[in-house]
């Protein structure tokens, strides 16, 4: 397994993780009356700590890709899967974003009439992580199956 | 996702040819993983001109002798 194999697995584990954790906090932490969606005080110290693993998990990777320094840091085919990766983990991202963009928009009409800005900056959390996962786990698949 | 390339190559025979040399050594040699070389070998990766270069004149043999495009 190359260093920058074992990068992508830390970083799709702990984005996972991360993802996992806020959407699993996400809806205990919002309220729905008279269409409006507000959050609680804790939605802050969530998004806080998110932000804070999302810098330790990256410390991490890094350390990793530091600590395996070998014969050749990075190649061709590296470079390439990076590509790929990153490009198809900003599809998902545009996707997702306009996904979410829309359905607000479509809420408003039905149901929601405003949005508190803390929830909106914690679903951009988790859909930068969920992207995060995509881009790693692409990686990953690339490795493994050729690149 | 990944298509096998129709470039072909005897990277593999070239590397036993030369006593049994392994996939990491050539990597070392040519500035490359393990991982691209096995790619190679498998034919799930085609490497740009200048590895390919490399690899053949490794071997000592030219471009055409280790990798082939069939028509």
């Amino acid at each position: 397994m190359t260093k920058h194999e074992k990068t992508a697995w830390i970083m799709t584990l702990g984005s996972a993780l991360i993802a996992f954790y806020l959407a699993s906090s996400l809806p205990g932490l919002l309220t729905i009356s008279d269409g409006i969606i507000t959050s609680h005080a804790g939605l802050e110290y969530v998004c806080l700590k998110v932000i804070i693993i999302s810098a330790v998990v990256e410390i991490i990777a890094g350390y990793v890709a530091k600590r395996n320094k070998g014969a050749v840091e990075i190649d061709e085919r590296d470079v390439l899967i990076k590509y790929k990766a990153s490009h198809f983990s900003l599809l998902f991202l545009t996707v997702g974003l306009v996904g979410a963009i829309g359905t607000a928009l479509v809420s408003q009409v039905i149901l929601v009439s405003a949005l508190d800005i803390t929830v909106l900056f914690a679903v951009m959390l988790l859909l930068l992580n969920a992207a995060w996962v995509v881009r790693h786990g692409t990686e990953i698949v690339l490795h493994r199956i050729g690149g | 996702m990944m298509a096998k390339t129709n470039i072909t190559n005897n990277v593999r025979r070239m590397r036993f040819m030369m006593d049994e040399m392994t996939q990491q050594q050539l990597a070392d040699h040519v500035g490359v993983t393990r991982q691209t070389i096995m790619a190679i070998e498998a034919g799930r990766y085609s490497p740009s001109l200048e590895v390919a270069f490399k690899i053949a004149r490794h071997f000592g043999e030219p471009l055409e002798s280790v990798f082939s495009y069939p028509e």
